[in-house]
């Protein structure tokens, strides 16, 4: 009996073993090599949005091409938008095995990973690439933290743009000079007309993630030096003379009956008919919120483009500090931001399948000859497959070898280079914040802000009654110490320049 | 001493059982509540389960909803228009789907299965009174319960000490010790195994196996079921493993990708000015509603149907008359 049940109990462990075997699967592969006998070593890459379904399939492909041009292999890992930097933080702290991963002033903070030594400086190894020539110099500029470069920019739009979105309906209508109006002000008479002639269409909608125009580089919300002040002074956002007009106009816009009730708490509901609503954008970003939208759309920038550390370190890619293979790794990088086929390949997924070339107009071309990165053909992707690998391109690399779409104007990026040459730097353009003296006070603004900023900013409450509690409450926390830490901070940084 | 008490129980149960049936028999009205406050109470009742219900229903009615007319009309209990759609598409162009929800089900019954097996077994030695270590390994499971190494130390023993990055058996072991789970079962072992039952069978000759798997198992099927619910309903619900393990994104469950769609949709609510315009093409690419609730419907239905099946095992009283003296 005995035995019997011995016997059973060891079937049992042996069949777990196998499981455990099954389960684990295998892995590991001896060195490759490619033609040119150059040994291949694989990067792993970390990026932010969601996992493709044809995601192997490209990165084989890609692997193909980068395996023989310069001895390289991807792995690419992605992380969900709400999850990645928790996800980054236990693998940067863990030592774990990663080569490269995004990072950007939103996500996976590029500032705290680079002072914090996680990420490599790599201003020895991309001085002769062809990437630091062709990128934007301010993108570099913005990119170093304490006098060392941490990452390669993508090379997009370099400054935020925030802009009055209108219904091209309505404009249309009522004639609106949507080309002169640029302040908040400037909107009144025409939300007068549409809120006297159209009964049916919220003349002003504003959603819970509005926030009213701001004329400053917020470098420690609410804190940070107006735009245009050369003195660098630092100040309270909510003590400006701007805002202070500025939630003045939202309130009466309220009152008046131009904004939505349910401004403080809605989220953008696509039924709603609006005449004007707030949009950050960028050239051509009509195109894409009118096909959002489903309707025609006419935008006007609020004010000049300013760019911040913020703005411009919209996304990067860093490599790991304790990578093994830093040249591989920037090697990469640089043909990425060089290489037209590799770049579309990453971007779009594998011609013919996801996308195929389409001949750009003759007149068109015409018209956009001699203008930097204008490509001979456009794409249009396949409203098939496209689901299957439809990645965020700035995620990857930059977006100016990049084919354009088919809806969009082929000199699209020569546009771009254009905007980006056009916005004008912010006073405290490359002065970082060392948060770290006044980090409780700056941990309690959220909450403050969460209180009060929706129904200030949308003119839900009024001014005169819920600035003054504001302001009560910031001191409360200790806003005044934040203001003259950072002050002194700016002036020390002022003085080394 | 623990025998007298038990002597006691089931005497003064004996006596109750007899005098209900008595009252049953003679229509007696003790012990009942007036008839109106009875109505109260089912009202009130009622209205307590119909809060818990309803939500539920209404995702099942949404997942049935046309997605343009939910775009019109917000959600509401009749639908303007009905339709399949979201469950199409999780057949059709779901693989992922459905891979996950393979990986939910074999991670649950392999987990409940080995989670059950060590811990009933670690719970028993516990419980017995002859286990010489008994102090020492109850000291060893409190630990854990009092403080926590945190989120670094988990992630680097299981990926660099236990290499199980990437396998699913960073989804299972994780979970399939609990030090509440293990005090519980022990406690139960103590109250509803009777010394001399173990006694009994050792006499007859029984090893200590084959007493745990045909004795003390059996007798204990209540509290065995009650930790199995909680082990399935753990593995069932859990996404933060899959999170943390997974980089392979073939290999990872329902909830996971549940919450990553519900995660990716807020955070893009919440960043709309720092997104900009790339937000909307992001935004463009998530799931419909329907299709998240479907999501939910598909998920949430096994569940339901395992809370039965272990509800058969919670009947108590399996030990009563088991021991006479």
């Amino acid at each position: 009996m005995k035995a019997k049940l011995w016997k059973r109990l060891a079937a049992a462990g042996a069949a777990m073993a196998m499981t455990i075997g099954l389960l684990a699967g295998c892995g590991g592969k001896g060195a490759e090599t490619n033609a040119n006998g150059e040994e291949i070593v694989e990067l792993t890459w970390w990026q932010i949005g969601d996992a493709q379904k044809d995601q192997e399939r490209v990165v084989e492909k890609v692997n193909e091409y980068i395996g023989e041009k310069i001895g390289v292999r991807l792995k690419i890992n992605t992380a969900g938008w709400g999850d990645y930097d928790q996800k980054m933080q236990v693998i940067i702290n863990t030592g774990d095995d990663w080569d490269l991963c995004f990072t950007c002033s939103w996500a996976n903070n590029y500032l705290q990973n680079a002072n914090k030594g996680a990420f490599l400086a790599i201003d020895d190894y991309i001085k002769d690439t062809g990437m630091y020539k062709t990128i934007d110099e301010r993108f570099w500029e913005a990119a170093k933290v304490q006098g060392k470069t941490y990452g390669v920019p993508s090379e997009k739009e370099i400054g935020s743009m925030p802009m009055w979105v209108f219904t091209k309906e309505y404009v249309d209508k009522y004639n609106v000079p949507v080309d002169e109006i640029h302040s908040l002000e400037d909107l009144e008479p025409w939300l007068k007309v549409i809120k006297e002639n159209e009964p049916d269409v919220v003349p002003m909608y504003l959603t819970g993630s509005y926030s009213a125009p701001i004329y400053m580089d917020l470098i420690q919300n609410p804190v940070g030096i107006e735009y245009g002040d050369e003195t660098l002074t630092v100040k309270n956002l909510f003590e400006t003379e701007k805002m202070k007009s500025t939630l003045q106009t939202m309130r009466k816009y309220y009152l008046e009956g131009y904004i939505n009730k349910d401004a403080a708490t809605a989220s953008d509901d696509k039924s709603v008919k609006r005449f004007v609503t707030k949009g950050d954008g960028q050239p051509y970003a009509e195109l894409v919120w009118g096909k959002d939208l489903g309707y025609e759309v006419v935008a006007t920038p609020i004010m000049e483009t300013y760019v911040t550390n913020l703005s411009a370190r919209g996304a990067l890619t860093a490599i790991n500090a304790q990578t093994k293979h830093p040249e591989k790794a920037v090697e990469f990088l640089n043909l990425l931001n060089t290489d037209e086929y590799l770049r579309n390949l990453l971007n779009y997924g594998i011609e013919g399948e996801h996308w195929d070339k389409v001949e750009v107009p003759a007149d068109e071309a015409a018209a956009a000859e001699g203008k930097p990165y204008v490509y001979s053909n456009k794409i249009k992707l396949n409203e098939e497959t496209r689901k299957n690998y439809s990645v965020s391109y700035w995620v990857q690399g930059g977006l100016f070898n990049t084919y354009v779409l088919e809806n969009e104007p082929v000199d699209k990026w020569a546009t771009f280079k254009e905007f980006n040459a056009s916005s004008v730097a912010a006073p405290s353009f490359g002065f970082d914040f060392d948060l770290e003296p006044v980090s409780t006070e700056v941990a309690g603004f959220g909450n403050v802000l969460d209180e009060f900023g929706k129904s200030l900013y949308t003119g839900s409450v009024d001014p005169d009654e819920y600035l003054p509690k504001l302001l009560e409450k910031l001191e409360a926390t200790g806003i005044d110490k934040v203001i003259e830490e950072m002050q002194r901070q700016i002036d020390e940084w002022k003085a080394a320049q | 001493m623990a025998d007298k008490n038990i002597r006691a129980m089931v005497m003064s149960e004996r006596k109750m059982r007899k005098a209900m049936k008595k009252m049953e028999a003679e229509g007696c009205k003790y012990n009942q509540i007036k008839t109106s406050t009875n109505i109260a109470f089912n009202i009130i009742l009622a209205l307590l389960s119909l809060i818990c219900i309803i939500p539920f229903i209404f995702v099942v009615i949404i997942s049935f909803t046309d997605e343009a007319s939910l775009a019109m009309n917000g959600y509401r209990f009749i639908p303007e228009k009905l339709s399949f759609y979201a469950y199409e598409y999780i057949i059709s162009a779901g693989e992922n789907i459905i891979r996950s929800y393979g990986v939910t089900i074999l991670v649950t019954v392999a987990g409940t299965v080995i989670g059950l097996l060590l811990t009933g077994t670690y719970a028993y030695a516990l419980s017995r009174k002859v286990y010489a270590y008994r102090k020492f390994f109850t000291t060893v499971i409190t630990i854990p319960m009092l403080f926590s190494g945190g989120m670094i130390a988990n992630y680097l023993i299981v990926t660099k000490v236990m290499m199980l990055k990437d396998t699913l058996w960073a989804l299972i072991l994780p979970l399939c010790l609990n030090s509440f789970n293990i005090i519980v079962l022990r406690t139960f072992f103590k109250t509803s195994i009777p010394d001399a039952v173990v006694e009994s069978a050792k006499i007859d000759g029984a090893s200590e196996w084959r007493l745990f798997f045909q004795i003390v198992i059996p007798m204990a099927l209540p509290g065995l079921a009650t930790i199995g619910l909680f082990l399935t309903l753990g593995y069932w619900n859990d996404w933060f493993n899959a999170m943390m393990y997974m980089d392979d994104k073939s290999m990872i469950p329902l909830q996971y990708l549940l919450i990553q769609i519900e995660s990716s949709i807020d955070w893009l609510a919440n960043n709309k000015a720092t997104m900009g315009v790339d937000g909307i093409a992001v935004a463009a690419n998530m799931p419909k509603e329907t299709i998240k609730m479907a999501i939910v419907v598909i998920s949430t239905l096994p569940i339901i149907f395992a809370y039965p099946f272990f509800q058969r095992y919670f009947v108590s009283g399996l030990t009563v008359g088991a021991v006479k003296e």
